[in-house]
C-alpha cells in the first residue's frame, strides 16, 4: 500500500520483469519455454522485444497480462511488477484493475481482436466505462476524442461504423484508441503491424512513437529489426526462451556483441544495400524440449567452443549491455552500418 | 478404445457362432418355454422354448452384416455423385443435390415395404434399399467436404503442375475427405443397426427362423407380460451397438482434428 | 516484328512470359436475381513481359492485385480481357488437356507452406507428382530423382517419406521449391514464397532461389510487398498499385530515382536499418 503512490517512478520504471520463466507441460515433463527473463520497461521509452518465432517472445508478452493459456503455461518463477502489484502472483480483483487501466494490450490481426457485432464507438465506450464512473454520453464523448488522438479521420462519424467498414490500417488504430482509453501507463504491442501494408506500418509506429514521446512506456513485440532500428530505444533480442542480448537499440545493432544478434542483423533483407548473398545461420530454432543445457545457441555458432557448453550466465560488457555470451570479449562481430 | 473392442469381440462371435452356441438356436422345447435363466440356459428361453442366448449369439452375424450392407451402397452411390458434385459444381451439382433432398424425403419404412412387395422379403434386399437412403447422407457431407477443400491452397498448387480433375480428385480431395467419410460411416452403421432392428421387428427384415437380435427383440414382444427379461437382452445387446458405433466414430474424429490441426488448416 | 520462329527454335531474346492488357473484375455481391450488383476491379490493363533469365518483382500493397496477376498468369483464374504468352504460346486459347501439358513450363511457389502441401500427401508423391505427370516416370525411377531434387534445395534426402507436418516453415517452402522443380520449368512464380518465414530461414530460401537462377537460368517472377526483399534479388521491379502497373523501372533506378508518386510513398515509408531515431 505505501508503495502504490507512484512509487514506480523513483526507481525508473513501469514495469519491471524479473527473473520470469514460464514452463509448458508437455509429453517429455515440464519444459520451461521462457526462462529468466527479465528487463524493464520505462516511461516515453519504445523497448523492443524482438526474435524469430519459438523464440518465447509472444508467450513472454502475453505472460506480463496472465493472459497466456494457463491450461498449457504456467509461470514457473519471477516477478512482474507494476503500480506496486506483482502481476505474476496478483488475484483476480488486482489483475482487472491492472489489466487496460495500467497496462493495456494491441495485437497483430486488428480484425480478429474486435467483436464484430459492436460499433467502434461502443466498443470504446464499453472499455471505458469497464474502468471509470462515467455516464455514456461522456465516455461517447471520449471516445470520439481518442479516436481524434490516435489520428483517424472525420472520428465522430466513425463512432458508428461497424468493424468490417473500417480498412487494416484504421482497425489498428482504433484498438490502440481502446488500449489507451483508460491512460494507462504500459502499452504492449504485439507485432502491431505485421498484418498492415508499409506505408500504414510507418503511421502506426509514428502513431506508437508519439504515443511514447507523450509518456507512455511501450514494449514493441516483432520480428522485425528494421523497426526495431527505426523507432525502438531498447531492444531486447530473445532466443530459445532467453535473453540473449539487450541494450540501446543504436548500439546492440551496430555493434552486437552475441553471434545470434549479429546473424540476424545479417539476414535482415535491407532496402538501403543490395548484397550479393544474405548471410544466414545453420539450423533452426530447437522446440523447448531440445534446448541445450549450456549455450543455447551454441550448435548453431560458428564460433562455438568448449566452454559454451556451460550455462551462461548474464554478462553485462558495458553499461547499460546485457549479452549471455562468454566469448563476446574475443569476438568482433559485424553490425549494421548507419544509414546515410 | 473400449467400444472398438466391443466390434472386435462381437464380430470374433458372428464368425465361431457355430461352435459356441450353447444350443440349437431353432431347437425348440415346448415343454420349457418361456423358462427364466438357468444354468442350461443363461438367458432362459423364448415362447417356443429355444435358448435366449443361442439366438442372440447366431443373430449376431447378421445384426452386424446388415448396417455394413447399407453404409456399402450408400457410400457406393453417394461418395463418387458427392465428389463430382462439389468438385465440378454446375448443372450436375444442382441436379443431384435436388435427387438428394428428394430421397431425403422418402421414409425409410415405406421403400422397404415397396421392395419387398417386388422383390420379396430379404435381408439383403431390404439393407440394398436402406442404403439407397443413406445415399444422400452420404452425399451430402462429401460434397460440403469438397467444397471447402477445392478451395485449398494445395488443390490450386495441383492445378499447376498441370494435374488432371480426375487426378486431383482421386489424389487430392478424396483423401482429405478420407476422416469425414469414415466418421460420417460409423454414424451410419448405428442407424443401420437400429433400422435393421426395427424393420426385423416388423417382420419385414429377417425372416424366421433366421436369427437376428431384431427378430429376438420381436418374439420377446410376444411373451412381455409373461417374462419381460426377455426383451431386456436384445434390447441391450443393439444398444451396445450403436453406442459402440458411436465412440469409434468420435474417437476417429477426435484424431483426425488434431491431425488438422497440426496440418494447419 | 520478330514474330516466333516456326522451326521451332526459341529466339533467345524473345521474352519468356508476355503479359498482355490483362483485366480481372470480380462480382463481390449478387442481386436478388444472381445479377451481379457489386463488382470489383482487381485488376486493370496490366501488361509487362519476363526476359529469360531474369528476376522480376511485382511489388504492391495488400488489394493491389499481385496475388491475382499470379493466378492470371497460371490460369487458376480466367482473365476478362488480354492475352498470356509462354514461350511464345497463348495459354488464354489453350484447351485443358493442352493447357495441362503446357503448365510444366511455369512452376508457381505459394506464400503458405502449410497450406499449400497436401497434408495427406507424402514427399515423395509431393515432390515427384510433376514427373509422374509430365514424364510417365516409373516408380522404381522416382525414388533415385526426387533424391537428387531434395538434395539441390538443401534438405536431408532420407525424407522421402515423411509428410509436410514433420517439417518447419522454411522446410515446407523448399519443399515447395522442389516440387516446382520437378516439373523442370522455364518460369518460376514466387507468390510472397518467402513473407511467411522468420528472417533467418527467409534468407536462406532468397539464397536458394537466386542459385537456382544461376544455375538452371530460370526466370523468376518475384511478387512481394517487402521492398528490402526486392532490392536483394529483384534484377526489373514493376510496381502495382489499385489493380494497375503505376511504374517500371531497372531495380536500381527504381530505388535510386522512384518516378510515380506512390512508388515514392512506398520507398519512403520503408524502416530501415541503420536509420536510428
Amino acid at each position: 500500500m505505501i508503495t502504490r503512490a507512484g512509487g514506480n517512478h523513483e526507481n525508473g520504471y513501469a514495469l519491471r520483469i524479473d527473473d520470469l520463466s514460464v514452463s509448458a507441460a508437455t509429453a517429455g515433463g515440464v519444459v520451461d519455454v521462457v526462462s529468466g527473463v527479465s528487463f524493464d520497461l520505462r516511461p516515453c521509452e519504445i523497448t523492443a522485444l524482438a526474435g524469430e518465432s519459438g523464440s518465447g517472445k509472444t508467450v513472454t508478452a502475453l505472460a506480463v497480462l496472465r493472459l497466456h493459456d494457463v491450461r498449457t503455461l504456467r509461470i514457473r518463477t519471477g516477478r512482474i511488477l507494476v503500480d506496486g502489484a506483482d502481476m505474476a502472483s496478483a488475484g483476480p480483483d488486482v489483475l482487472r484493475r491492472i489489466r487496460g487501466e495500467k497496462v493495456s494490450m494491441v495485437f497483430q490481426e486488428p480484425m480478429n481482436s474486435i467483436d464484430p457485432m459492436y460499433t467502434v464507438g461502443s466498443a470504446i465506450v464499453e472499455v471505458i466505462r469497464a474502468h471509470q464512473r462515467v455516464t455514456r454520453r461522456a465516455a461517447l464523448r471520449q471516445a470520439g476524442e481518442l479516436l481524434e488522438h490516435v489520428g483517424v479521420p472525420d472520428p465522430r462519424n466513425r463512432l458508428g461504423a461497424y468493424p468490417f467498414e473500417l480498412s487494416g490500417g484504421l482497425l489498428q488504430r482504433v484498438m490502440i484508441a481502446m488500449a489507451i482509453a483508460n491512460q494507462p501507463s504500459v502499452l504492449i504491442a504485439d507485432e502491431p503491424t505485421t498484418a498492415l501494408d508499409v506505408t500504414v506500418q510507418q503511421q502506426i509506429m509514428q502513431l506508437l512513437r508519439r504515443l511514447a514521446d507523450e509518456g507512455m512506456s511501450i514494449l514493441l513485440v516483432t520480428h522485425d529489426l528494421a523497426v526495431v532500428s527505426e523507432y525502438a530505444d531498447t531492444i531486447n533480442v530473445m532466443y530459445a526462451g532467453q535473453i540473449v542480448e539487450s541494450g540501446p537499440v543504436r548500439e546492440v545493432l551496430s555493434e552486437p556483441e552475441h553471434p545470434y544478434t549479429a546473424g540476424l542483423v545479417g539476414a535482415v533483407p535491407d532496402v538501403a544495400n543490395r548484397r550479393l548473398e544474405l548471410s544466414t545461420i545453420p539450423g533452426r530454432v530447437p522446440p523447448p524440449d531440445e534446448f541445450p543445457a549450456g549455450c543455447r545457441f551454441a550448435p548453431r555458432c560458428s564460433f562455438a567452443e568448449a566452454e559454451c557448453d556451460a550455462p551462461v550466465a548474464q554478462l553485462f560488457p558495458r553499461e547499460e549491455r546485457r549479452v549471455r555470451c562468454v566469448r563476446h570479449a574475443q569476438l568482433s562481430l559485424e553490425g549494421v552500418e548507419p544509414y546515410a | 478404445m473400449v467400444a472398438l473392442g466391443l466390434l472386435a469381440l462381437l464380430l470374433l462371435v458372428a464368425l465361431v457362432a457355430d461352435w459356441i452356441m450353447p444350443h440349437d438356436p431353432n431347437a425348440q422345447d415346448l415343454l420349457g418355454q418361456n423358462a427364466p435363466p438357468s444354468a442350461t440356459h443363461p438367458l432362459g428361453t423364448d415362447d417356443l422354448g429355444r435358448d435366449i442366448l443361442s439366438r442372440l449369439i447366431d443373430g449376431t452375424g447378421v445384426t452386424l452384416l446388415a448396417p455394413f450392407i447399407a453404409v456399402g451402397v450408400g457410400v457406393l452411390i453417394g461418395l463418387p455423385v458427392g465428389m463430382l458434385a462439389g468438385y465440378f459444381r454446375g448443372i450436375f451439382d444442382w441436379l443431384s443435390t435436388r435427387v438428394a433432398d428428394a430421397l431425403f424425403a422418402v421414409p425409410g419404412i415405406l421403400l422397404a415395404m415397396a421392395i419387398v412387395a417386388i422383390r420379396g422379403p430379404s435381408t439383403v434386399n431390404v439393407m440394398i434399399g436402406v442404403g439407397v437412403l443413406f445415399a444422400p447422407r452420404v452425399f451430402r457431407v462429401i460434397r460440403a467436404e469438397v467444397l471447402a477443400i477445392r478451395q485449398a491452397t494445395f488443390v490450386d498448387a495441383a492445378r499447376t503442375i498441370g494435374a488432371s480433375p480426375m487426378r486431383i480428385l482421386r489424389n487430392n480431395i478424396l483423401p482429405n475427405t478420407a476422416g469425414t467419410l469414415i466418421v460420417q460411416c460409423t454414424v451410419l452403421l448405428g442407424m443401420g443397426v437400429l433400422i435393421e432392428a426395427a424393420l426385423s421387428f416388423f417382420g419385414i427384415g429377417v425372416q424366421p427362423p433366421q436369427a437376428s437380435w431384431g427378430v429376438v427383440l420381436r418374439r420377446s414382444f410376444d411373451s412381455l407380460t409373461e417374462a419381460p427379461m426377455q426383451s431386456i437382452y436384445p434390447g441391450i445387446a443393439i444398444t451396445l451397438l450403436v453406442l459402440a458405433f458411436m465412440y469409434v466414430g468420435d474417437g476417429i474424429r477426435e484424431s483426425i482434428g488434431k491431425e488438422h490441426r497440426e496440418a494447419g488448416w | 516484328m520478330p514474330e516466333s520462329d516456326i522451326s521451332g527454335v526459341q529466339d533467345v531474346t524473345s521474352p519468356r512470359v508476355v503479359a498482355e492488357n490483362l483485366t480481372k473484375v470480380f462480382v463481390t455481391k449478387r442481386n436478388a436475381f444472381g445479377l451481379p450488383a457489386r463488382r470489383l476491379t482487381a485488376v486493370r490493363g496490366v501488361s509487362f513481359e519476363l526476359r529469360q533469365g531474369e528476376i522480376y518483382a511485382l511489388v504492391g500493397g495488400s488489394g493491389s492485385g499481385k496475388s491475382t496477376v499470379a493466378r492470371l498468369l497460371t490460369r487458376l483464374e480466367k482473365s476478362d480481357t488480354g492475352r498470356v504468352l509462354v514461350n511464345g504460346t497463348d495459354w488464354t486459347l489453350l484447351r485443358r488437356s493442352a493447357l495441362q501439358k503446357q503448365r510444366r513450363a511455369m512452376q508457381m511457389v505459394f506464400q503458405n507452406p502449410y497450406a499449400s502441401l497436401d497434408p495427406t500427401s507424402m514427399v515423395v508423391h509431393l515432390v515427384g507428382e510433376p514427373m509422374i505427370i509430365h514424364e510417365k516416370l516409373a516408380r522404381r525411377d522416382l525414388d533415385a530423382r526426387v533424391r537428387a531434387l531434395l538434395d539441390d534445395v538443401g534438405l536431408p534426402s532420407d525424407s522421402l517419406h515423411k509428410y509436410p507436418h514433420e517439417f518447419s516453415g522454411g522446410q515446407r517452402q523448399r519443399l515447395a521449391i522442389a516440387r516446382a522443380l520437378a516439373a523442370d520449368p522455364d518460369v518460376i512464380i514466387a507468390d510472397e514464397a518467402v513473407s511467411a518465414l522468420d528472417v533467418s530461414s527467409q534468407a536462406k530460401v532468397l539464397n536458394l532461389l537466386l542459385r537456382l537462377r544461376r544455375e538452371r537460368s530460370l526466370t523468376i517472377l518475384f511478387i512481394t510487398h517487402d521492398l528490402g526483399v526486392v532490392r536483394q534479388v529483384a534484377d526489373r521491379i514493376g510496381v502495382l498499385s489499385e489493380g494497375e502497373l503505376v511504374e517500371e523501372a531497372q531495380a536500381d533506378a527504381l530505388f535510386d530515382e522512384p518516378t510515380h508518386e506512390y512508388t515514392r510513398t512506398l520507398l519512403r515509408s520503408v524502416p530501415i536499418m541503420g536509420r536510428w531515431r
